[in-house]
């Protein structure tokens, strides 16, 4: 058995109180020691007050410590100060790449979305526990630090159960239970690595928030909401507004909106209702000049009404990052200023001795698809830095250079057009759907299909051979850390023409973020293709720039993968989303402050 | 019977997209079920390949067109043709006219809601299909009505059958929008008005302009 390999494996689980968007104040740890081949040989258990400067057992290379979400553990070893181990497994991640399986396609089916925790994970492989534990109630109550009320030995007690059954829940995954094959530990330490280590870092740093503004809006919630509905919200002024004064939303007062002002398609769920989800209101954008103002308000106002974003006592946004929360092993990111209108970003603010930084990949999976594909020509286009510019040539539209054209309003039209073709026949659309998305004539989409395929065959025969051979194998594992993605019979293909992009492009953040780590550039949040940073000085900005170039060469098999700058603050200078309606937004909040006189003219 | 028409006979359809305004006050008053779900186009298929029984809108005067012009055009990626309406000026133009159809449209219903425009034949109705055809979309604007090939029998017709129990199935509740916009939203895009429609420039095999 792999353990072997180990003089000992450390199976450990923290309780610890927290508040919302905090760092954990450590209350208990229960430690069990295995041997190599998961024979117990002690038990060690903790409370507050007897944590030493270093943990209470071994943590070097003969060593392997596991856990359940050990990202929490890692940030308990932060504020306890100690170093993080050489080796470590996450059970959790572990059990995510067991039962990340693609379904059978059922586009009408809604499908619940499957607990993943520790419990759910036992009880897969056949593990009872917590029967004589009431496990929620406790747990809420140590984390709001009520846990007097159970006492210290029925918190002892929960703790060891947790490093109990997650012990048993190592050996049942190390050789495999029922139908689930056996895990390669090898890759779950490597995995582990980015999906504890790293993100217990990434997540310890957060985002700076403006607090003092941060502060001002939410004192002045009622006038800012009612200034955001004013403009933004089209139906204020008539019978039935949509937004109700204090920023609640009406599904029926929408509906009724939409009847008056002639829009009489809007998309539905299964249910009837009206979809109201950011595909619905983009795929509608077009049918009125306010719904992009509308949906912006909504995702604006969960921020501001709500105050949905976890922010800790030193004034830093904490979301959850969820590593390999996805089928194609991207981050399933929540409660982020990145996950509401890019408006509400300027909350932002970095110190002023700092530098805040927002690199991005340069139209990552294209790059990745000309990497993997191995198509030269693809490859070439890529690396003339205006992928875009290059398919427009292609379709015919321009002859200009890349610059000239994307200073037209031409250029700038045909470049939305380009990206989407590029966006769906990654996705393996098909003739009718690219073309929807282009807004043009099937008989064009279908024209551009071909011109593609004659110009890139490579890349064409790869990505048919992919999804081929993830049919014959029933599986497709990502090409550079080998994440799986178990298929199911009728599995949708076009996620599987997608995997390959997608799963690159995760495994570039993943390598990135744990090299970025190691060299003492945490990251404040990792965002799809894109890192956010807070640095000291321009060298640290170009040391990370050259790490987010090489990790993009890495996975790329040698393709250099560009690296582009899209927000670079100095000076106390706050994020400010480059797209019009985001300014505009911001502008409105900013204008009921001043208009109160709680901000200078200049300020915001 | 032979109506080809003639370059000075008015368009066979013309269809105007009305403004949102008039579309909703085309409508009933607003309320909460006044927002349709995302209207998709219609299929567009003869009577007998319904398969089922069916029934036509009982107003031929609002939901019956006039004759109109058809053409199917192949799309590479595509398993079937695209249908295209085509206005006659520009069909009797450039194209050969045995490509061009020549039918009418009415909005036809199979049991419990589900639409479909139905191909009612306007020309050569000595044919024994055709005239077969067109008398079940007749006795279908009042009857739940099949039309079954009789081709396994030797006839060159269809029968037409009707069901047992006409309450077996519940009235159709037809659509509240009105045949022009159901038209429209059926064959927006294709929809060939220009000499520069894709659609035309395939059939006539010229070179797709992309931008």
């Amino acid at each position: 058995m792999y353990s072997a390999h180990f003089r000992t494996i450390v199976v450990v689980d923290f309780e610890y109180e927290i508040v919302d968007g905090g760092l954990p104040n450590v209350l208990c740890m229960v430690a069990y020691v295995l041997d190599g081949n998961l024979q117990h040989m002690d038990t060690i258990r903790l409370w507050r007050g007897e944590f030493g400067s270093t943990p209470p057992f071994d943590t070097g290379s003969d060593t392997l410590i596991v856990g359940y979400s050990l990202w929490a553990e890692m940030t308990c070893f932060l504020t306890l100060g100690w170093r993080f181990p050489v080796h470590i497994y996450d059970l959790h991640t572990a059990y995510l790449a067991t039962t990340n399986i693609l379904l059978p396609y059922e586009p009408d089916e809604k499908r619940a979305k499957q607990r993943k925790n520790l419990a759910t994970a036992c009880c897969a492989y056949g593990i009872e526990g917590w029967e004589k534990i009431d496990k929620p109630g406790i747990a809420e109550a140590i984390g709001q630090g009520r846990w007097r009320e159970y006492g210290r030995e029925v918190a002892f007690e929960y703790c060891e159960e947790d490093v109990r059954n997650s012990a048993e829940l190592l050996r049942r995954q190390l050789i495999g239970y029922c139908h689930y094959a056996p895990v390669d530990p090898r890759l779950v330490i490597r995995w582990s690595e980015y999906s504890a280590k790293s993100v217990a870092r990434i997540q310890a740093r957060g985002m700076p928030i403006d607090m003092a503004l941060w502060d001002l809006v939410q004192e002045s919630r009622m006038a800012v909401v009612a200034a955001l509905i004013a403009r933004f919200d089209p139906s204020q002024g008539g019978e039935d507004p949509i937004y109700s004064p204090d920023g609640e939303w009406s599904g029926w007062r929408f509906e009724r909106w939409l009847v008056a002002v002639g829009i009489i398609e809007w998309p539905r769920l299964e249910s009837g209702a009206l979809q109201l989800d950011g595909d619905a209101f983009r795929m509608m954008r077009n049918a009125h000049p306010a719904i992009e103002g509308l949906h912006a308000l909504r995702d604006a106002l969960g921020v501001i009404v709500r105050a949905r974003i976890p922010i800790g006592p030193d004034g830093r946004n904490r979301p959850s990052l969820f590593p390999f929360g996805t089928t194609t092993s991207r981050n399933a990111q929540a409660k982020s200023l990145f996950n509401a209108h890019a408006s509400m970003r300027s909350f932002m603010k970095f110190p002023v001795d700092k530098i805040g930084l927002y690199l991005d990949w340069r139209t990552q999976e294209v790059g990745i698809a000309a990497a993997r594909s191995g198509d030269r020509a693809l490859a070439e286009d890529y690396l003339s830095g205006d992928i875009y510019h290059a398919l427009a040539r292609m379709c015919g539209l321009t002859i200009q250079d890349a610059r000239s054209w994307k200073g037209t309003d031409q250029g700038k039209r045909q470049r939305q057009q380009m990206k989407a073709l590029q966006l769906g026949i990654n996705y393996g659309m098909g003739v009718r759907s690219l073309s929807r998305g282009l807004g043009r004539h099937p008989l064009i989409g279908s024209e551009i299909i071909i011109r593609h395929q004659q110009r890139y065959p490579a890349y064409w025969k790869w990505r048919a051979g992919v999804v081929e051979r993830a049919m014959l194998e029933r599986e497709i594992v990502s090409g550079f850390d080998s994440w799986p993605l178990h298929i199911s019979n009728s599995p949708n293909r076009r996620t599987l023409y997608n995997f390959p992009m997608q799963s690159g492009g995760a495994e570039m953040l993943r390598l990135a973020a744990n090299r970025l780590c190691d060299a003492g550039l945490v990251p404040s949040m990792l965002v799809h293709d894109g890192i956010l940073f807070e640095l000291d000085d321009a060298e640290q900005v170009e040391h990370a720039k050259e790490i987010m170039r090489i990790a993009g060469t890495e996975v790329c098999g040698g393709l250099e993968i560009g690296v582009d700058e899209d927000q670079k603050l100095i000076g106390g200078a706050r994020y400010r989303d480059k797209r019009p309606v985001a300014k505009h937004m911001w502008e409105v909040v900013m204008g009921v402050l001043r208009g109160f006189g709680a901000l200078s003219v200049e300020a915001g | 019977m032979n109506d080809t028409p003639t370059p000075k006979d008015p368009p066979p359809l013309k269809i105007v997209k009305p403004g949102f305004m008039s579309k909703f006050k085309s409508k009933r008053s607003p309320s909460i079920g006044g927002v349709e779900t995302v209207l998709s186009a219609l299929k567009v298929h003869g009577i007998a390949d319904a398969r089922d029984f069916v029934r036509l809108h009982p107003s031929e005067d609002e939901y019956w067109s006039c004759e109109i012009c058809f053409v199917s055009v192949p799309v590479k990626g595509q398993k079937k043709d695209l249908l295209h309406v085509i206005e006659d000026d520009l069909a009797t133009q450039y194209l050969p006219s045995n490509i061009i159809k020549r039918q009418r449209l009415a909005l036809a219903s199979k049991p419990h809601g589900s639409f479909f425009l139905c191909v009612v034949p306007s020309q050569n109705l000595d044919n024994s299909w055709n005239k077969s055809a067109l008398a079940a979309c007749e006795k279908a604007r009042t009857l739940w009505t099949q039309a079954v090939s009789r081709k396994d029998e030797g006839y060159e017709e269809y029968l037409i059958k009707f069901a047992q129990d006409q309450d077996a199935f519940p009235p159709p509740e037809w659509p509240s929008r009105t045949f022009d916009e159901l038209l429209e939203v059926t064959f927006r895009g294709a929809n060939i008005d220009t000499d520069t429609h894709p659609a035309l420039l395939r059939l006539i095999g010229a070179k797709q302009d992309l931008d």
